[in-house]
């Protein structure tokens, strides 16, 4: 089964991404050359993994390399909806902290929205 | 790669004359004359039927002329044989002697005259005249003769005397035969002499008459049969036919009585013109045959005698059909000329083409330097040429283009097996340690998927009774796992080497490895001490698979050890410890995700339930990990290995009085 990916248009710095199939050691190029572009600027990645049906340690690196490039400008990589053999890869590997692994989007959102709250508030302490 | 081209189809050889160009070129060109030879001809015979009619028409008009002409030619030199006779007479004298020798010469003077008559009354031409009668006819090389006037004959009782004599002019007989004739059939001109020759009025007082044999008309008219494409007829003055194809007319029937018959009804305007001595012409259908014929009647010239002449509309349209074959015939010979014209043209194409498809089989044997004829050509044979040419320099260059490639291949080929053999130097021996009764035996087995790969596994021992082990597994495979193995495994071995337990080893390492790490590249790793002599068992597991405790008692089961992140990407500030102990006859089994991760061909994964049940109770370190490897290759069963495979196993059990 091949790697499906669709890229959701981004709106205001936060990006969905639907994988569907298998992000493993033959996929996660694809995935990679697609994601690279998009990470500049990008505020806030989420990753819906509902149809993703596999993922091997080549595609958690995909996924560490997203964190680690968001991470660079305060941006977050938030997982939806994982099915259960891919939570279970996360909660060994660790892919992504367990609080930001979300069942729905409207969570993911509320989330998202207290973290923006969260540094607005920041910033204007630090004004 | 040669061998590659070589199995390209030969195509050096010559194809089969059926399916040559050239064949087809000439094929179809000698298709399309034959057509228009066809069509042609079609058209020429639709448009020459008519005239071949008309012409037909026209010769036999001109045949029955000139049968007429020929009749008339014979009957006037019989009729000027009478008038010489008649005359002849009056100056030889009346000497009976005299008179045979004339009727003799009279008949051997022309052959068309088989005999000859002369009858004179007494006193005819002068007053002291005997009566003189005589009959000469020509009987094989001699002659048969006769008076004509004997006992209980006399020939002022014949019908042909009275009418002479009655009507006082000449005239030609009906065919007849009989005893004097020889039982020929003649025809005979009679003519009366009269005393004075220039006194048409007066009686005659003889007559001379000449036997025409019927066969010499018919010879004179020709040879034919009832079947004759074109049938002459020869009507006596009396319409009987004289000389008729068809025996049962011949000498039998009159044109009347034909007439005058049902079937013989068409022929009415023939007879009408015979009667009114003037030509006609008729189509009729012959009742004898069947066939429609064209009928037309001449009469010959100053007598009562008619010639008719009928040919059948076959014979006429058979002119046509042979005209038609003719053409035919010379058309396809025609065709055939230039079939072999265009054989030979066609042969300075295809002989090229030839050339180039031999030289082509020569390169698809891979002589590319073959020499390539006619590349210099200004045609379509050029222009193949050249591309030819052009196609051989590109897989020239291409071919060496993937030699070299093969050659860089070959080289980083030798350059990954020597990199695996360093790799699989690193790995160390697998140690047994004894204490306090017990023996702790160790055994790891790791088959990279690719030449090198990312998995590792190392032990050592401290204090002579701890044993330390460390397996792992870094993300992916190949080259850059096997690069970023190589750093894990020295960050470990500095790690584990610090003292302390295992949660506090992978924090170091942990920390160490994610300097500079843009890469991403992580490991997971369990490590892990036991002691020997107690089997107490302190585990750490940086995002790794849960290890499998096997009992005794052949219970198994996963160690529900909690993780930390994997070595390389996030430093943790602690790993969870995991404590616990082996009991005697207890083993303790770790792995990486290409033993559980294992996929058969149709993209199953082997699985952690087929993992626990695989393994077997009592075997010992080494057979644990032969038993498992082979499982997780069984269960691929052919399929290519998509990951790394690293098993690593500890038994713990009553020392056996080992040597260790």
């Amino acid at each position: 089964m091949e790697l499906q990916i669709h890229i959701d248009p981004p709106s205001n710095g936060s990006q969905r991404i639907a994988l569907g199939g298998r992000l493993d050691t033959d996929s996660y190029a694809e995935f990679d050359r697609q994601l690279e572009p998009l990470l500049p600027g990008m505020q806030s990645l989420l990753l819906d993994l509902s149809e993703l049906v596999y993922i091997s340690s080549a595609g958690i690196r995909s996924i560490f390399r997203a964190r680690k490039a968001l991470a660079g400008h305060s941006g977050k990589v938030l997982v939806l909806n994982p099915q259960p053999q891919i939570q279970k890869v996360f909660d060994v590997v660790k892919a992504v902290p367990l609080n930001e692994i979300f069942s729905s989007a409207a969570e993911a959102d509320a989330y998202l929205d207290a973290m923006q709250r969260k540094v607005l508030r920041g910033d204007e302490d630090e004004d | 790669m040669t061998q590659l081209i070589a199995e390209l189809p030969a195509s050096g050889r010559a194809v089969p004359w059926y399916r040559s160009l050239r064949t087809r070129l000439v094929l179809w060109i000698c298709v399309g004359c034959v057509a228009v030879l066809l069509a042609a001809t079609l058209i020429v015979q639709a448009r020459s039927a008519r005239l071949l009619t008309a012409q037909s028409e026209r010769e036999i008009s001109t045949l029955a002329e000139q049968t007429a002409l020929g009749l008339h030619a014979t009957l006037e030199s019989v009729e000027v044989g009478a008038n010489t006779l008649g005359e002849a007479v009056r100056g030889v004298g009346r000497d009976p002697r005299t008179l045979d020798a004339l009727l003799r010469a009279t008949v051997a003077g022309d052959d068309d005259i088989a005999g000859a008559m002369l009858v004179l009354e007494p006193g005819a031409l002068d007053d002291g005249d005997a009566a003189y009668s005589w009959y000469v006819r020509r009987d094989g090389k001699g002659y048969y003769t006769q008076p004509m006037r004997s006992r209980g004959y006399d020939y002022h009782d014949q019908p042909w005397w009275k009418r002479t004599i009655g009507e006082g002019r000449a005239w030609w007989s009906e065919p007849y035969r009989n005893a004097a004739t020889g039982e020929q059939t003649f025809v005979t001109y009679n003519r009366p002499i009269r005393r004075d020759p220039d006194d048409h009025t007066s009686t005659p007082v003889g007559m001379v008459s000449l036997d025409v044999p019927v066969s010499r008309l018919r010879t004179l008219i020709g040879q034919q049969t009832p079947d004759s494409p074109v049938q002459r007829v020869v009507l006596s003055p009396e319409h009987l036919y004289v000389v008729h194809p068809s025996p049962a007319l011949e000498l039998k029937v009159r044109l009347d009585d034909r007439v005058s018959q049902v079937e013989g009804r068409m022929l009415q305007p023939l007879l009408d013109a015979v009667r009114e001595r003037r030509s006609a012409d008729v189509t009729y259908l012959d009742p004898t045959t069947g066939t429609r014929r064209i009928g037309l009647v001449q009469p010959v010239p100053d007598s009562l005698w008619t010639v008719a002449v009928s040919v059948s509309e076959q014979y006429a349209q058979e002119q046509l059909r042979s005209t038609t074959r003719a053409v035919i015939a010379g058309g396809l010979l025609a065709v055939l000329v230039l079939v072999l014209v265009l054989w030979l043209i066609a042969r300075p194409i295809t002989r090229p083409l030839l050339a180039l498809t031999s030289s082509a089989g020569h390169f698809a044997a891979g002589e590319f330097d073959w020499p390539l004829p006619h590349t210099t050509r200004r045609d379509e044979v050029g222009l193949l040429a050249r591309a030819y040419d052009r196609a051989r320099s590109s897989i020239k260059s291409q071919l060496a283009e993937i030699e070299r490639m093969a050659r860089s291949r070959q080289k980083l080929e030798s350059e990954l097996s020597i990199a695996r053999d360093i790799q699989l130097a690193m790995l160390p021996p697998a140690p047994t340690l004894h204490a306090d009764g017990h023996c702790l035996q160790a055994h790891a087995l790791l088959e990279p998927a690719k030449a090198v790969g990312g998995d590792f596994y190392t032990f050592f021992v401290r204090d002579e009774r701890v044993l330390w082990f460390v397996i792992g597994d870094v993300s992916d495979k190949g080259v850059p796992a096997a690069l970023f193995m190589a750093r894990a495994m020295t960050v470990l071995e500095v790690a584990t080497s610090l003292g302390g337990t295992p949660d506090k080893a992978l924090r170091v390492a942990a920390a160490r490895l994610v300097e500079g790490n843009d890469t991403c590249m992580f490991a997971t790793v369990l490590c892990g001490a036991i002691d020997a002599g107690s089997g107490e068992v302190v585990l750490a597991s940086a995002g790794h698979e849960a290890p499998v405790l096997l009992h005794a008692d052949g219970r198994r089961e996963y160690l529900d050890v909690p993780t930390g992140p994997p070595l390389g990407v996030d430093i943790a500030d602690s790993y969870p410890l995991w404590r616990g102990r082996l009991q005697p006859g207890d083993a303790l089994v770790a792995y990486t995700d290409g033993i559980s991760e294992a996929l058969d061909g149709g993209h199953n994964a082997f699985g952690t339930e087929r993992l626990l049940t695989a393994l077997p109770v009592g075997a010992d370190a080494r057979g644990l990990c032969e038993v498992l490897v082979a499982a997780a290759h069984r269960f691929a069963d052919g399929a290519a290995q998509s990951d790394d495979i690293t098993v690593l196993a500890l038994s713990f059990d009553p020392s056996t009085g080992g040597n260790a």
